[in-house]
């Protein structure tokens, strides 16, 4: 069942930018969805159309079935939630415990509960002993991970996220991505995630959608996705780095290797296969070239 | 940009000392009397109470006095120059007089007497609000004035403020150096013309941050409702007791201050 379907949206910003062309997509209950695209294809409007943040000049989007305008205000909002890209956007209490308050107290939960959700939510980002600091105190990555846990405190359906790991460094992108990979294993959250950072994709995500000029031009699987590296560099994406090692020493040195790894886990057991154990150094001179 | 950050950092109401601990609104209680009696008094007696006694409380939990005297800086360079103007311009006996420039300035008795009580006041005010804003925390004075019915709106801004103050400062500081680093403030020009797009910049970010602020908060079902959401535990009996005390401590002070 698609949790979300988006049908030839069509937006034009009001100083003339036509940032979505025709957009489809379909998101699947449950999955982990990439939208990959370079800066300006369109990620974070198509996004932002899927709460119903902005409304599309032409094209639909459902929600269970359901167009979003037939929702009652407020009510796609509790089952889509938006972690926007920038932290100091959405962080706009005092104290880091106020901010994940805000949420389950616009839906009209009592006190008790409010409380119980917020350290719930904190708990799931590693953010709990945290609650009482000060918002402006915070780290870049404490910040984006508060974001998320505001979001998880009114507990959504569909979790959607705006570039989460842009400038955080490699410790933090590793911490997020783990939060996310969590919630969408163990607790079955639908998470829909835009980004220009292919290296996450083929680690964590179920399913990649391509994005350019507003449009979304492919649709499937990393190992699908992730085949044609001249045509992701005429979109101004690349391969993960380390399909790119792999796709260099297979056409360059012309190592057999198919398919191409995509991860660091899967390029090294294609690795240990290709200078395996037996007769190492036989096999080894047998495959590279003099 | 270093001193502004000095002046607005609130780390010392997030420690946990006596005062801290000391419910809020015995503490509002305090400074709220004490400040109308500080500005009804007619003698400078009991704005120097406030100041000395403020100063105590705020050394016993070992705040510096190059913080006090940071945060106490401009106020008392205001009130420099209220007992300077009230000095030149107040008064007919003439106490002290010279030339400056060409021009005669002549102190007056009466004058310096008005201007030393306006000075005072200011040190005893300021002082109480430093007490204040030393040993409790944004949130806590929001949940006291939800307590005594004070408009949610107003609430609201108040959080907002102090939200996005510490933001204010942070984007003034890029550009500062931003600027800086492309010769900005080289010359008296150039520091002029760079303060004027600095100021039109802030502007424009600053709205265009309400805006995103704005959407975010509608995206978690924000529709005017409150802002804030925690709450303030029962007044005890040490609260009360805490009160009592209050009271009795400030019916002292208006004793000296006003019938001494």
């Amino acid at each position: 069942m698609f949790k979300i379907k988006v049908d030839d949206l069509i937006h034009k910003y009001p100083d003339g930018t036509q940032a979505l062309s025709g957009a489809n997509i379909d998101v699947k209950e449950g999955e982990f969805l990439a939208i990959l695209g370079a800066n300006g294809s369109g990620k974070t409007t198509l996004l932002k159309h899927f709460n119903g943040l902005l409304k599309p000049a032409s094209g639909s989007v459902t929600l269970d079935n359901k167009a979003l305008s037939a929702f009652k205000s407020g009510e796609v909002f509790r089952k889509v939630g938006m972690v926007f890209q920038d932290p100091s956007d959405q962080l706009i209490a005092p104290t880091v415990e106020e901010d994940v308050a805000f949420g389950p107290t616009n839906l009209g939960l009592n006190y008790d509960e409010t409380m119980s959700r917020v350290n719930t939510a904190l708990e799931l980002v590693k953010m709990k002993e945290f609650a009482k600091k000060a918002i402006h105190a915070l780290s870049y990555g404490q910040s984006k991970r508060i974001c998320i846990a505001g979001i998880l405190a009114m507990e959504p359906e569909v979790l959607i996220l705006d570039e989460p790991t842009s400038g955080l460094d490699p410790d933090g992108v590793k911490t997020v991505m783990k939060i996310l990979n969590d919630l969408n294993k163990k607790q079955g959250i639908t998470i829909i995630l835009a980004t220009n950072s292919v290296d996450l994709v083929p680690v964590h995500m179920d399913r990649v959608a391509i994005m350019d000029k507003g449009v979304v031009l492919q649709e499937g699987t990393p190992e699908g996705i992730f085949t044609d590296s001249e045509k992701l560099n005429s979109l101004k994406l690349e391969l993960p780095q380390i399909a790119q090692l792999m796709e260099v020493l297979r056409d360059k040195e012309k190592l057999p290797i198919n398919p191409l790894p995509l991860t660091i886990g899967q390029a090294r057991q294609e690795l240990a296969h290709l200078f395996s154990r037996e007769g190492d150094v036989r096999h080894a001179d047998s495959i590279l070239p003099a | 940009m270093e001193i502004l950050k000095h002046v607005v950092m609130d780390h010392f109401a997030q420690r946990r000392n006596w005062l801290t601990n000391i419910e809020v609104r015995v503490k509002l209680f305090y400074i709220g009397i004490g400040l109308i009696l500080n500005i009804l008094s007619n003698d400078i007696t009991l704005p120097l109470l406030f100041f000395v006694i403020s100063l105590i409380l705020l050394m016993t939990i070992k705040v510096s006095f190059i913080t006090l005297g940071l945060r106490m800086m401009m106020p008392f360079l205001f009130g420099i120059f209220i007992l300077i103007i009230m000095g030149l311009h107040r008064g007919e006996t003439v106490i002290f007089s010279g030339t400056l420039l060409g021009y005669e300035l002549a102190f007056k008795k009466e004058g310096l007497q008005v201007g030393l009580l306006l000075f005072t006041k200011v040190a005893g005010g300021v002082m109480l609000m430093l007490l204040l804003s030393f040993t409790t925390t944004i949130t806590k004075i929001c949940m006291a004035a939800r307590w005594m019915k004070i408009p949610e709106t107003l609430i609201e801004v108040l959080s907002f403020v102090y939200r996005y103050l510490f933001l204010l400062i942070e984007e003034t500081e890029t550009m500062m150096s931003s600027q800086r680093s492309r010769l900005g403030y080289v010359t008296w020009f150039k520091t002029i013309k760079s303060f004027g797009s600095l100021g039109g910049t802030l502007i424009i970010r600053s709205i265009i941050r309400a805006e995103n602020a704005h959407i975010a908060m509608v995206s978690r079902g924000y529709d005017g409702g409150r802002v804030l959401t925690v709450q303030l535990t029962p007044l005890a009996g040490r609260d009360y007791a805490l009160f009592l005390s209050c009271g009795l401590l400030l019916t002292a002070l208006s004793y000296l201050g006003f019938f001494w």
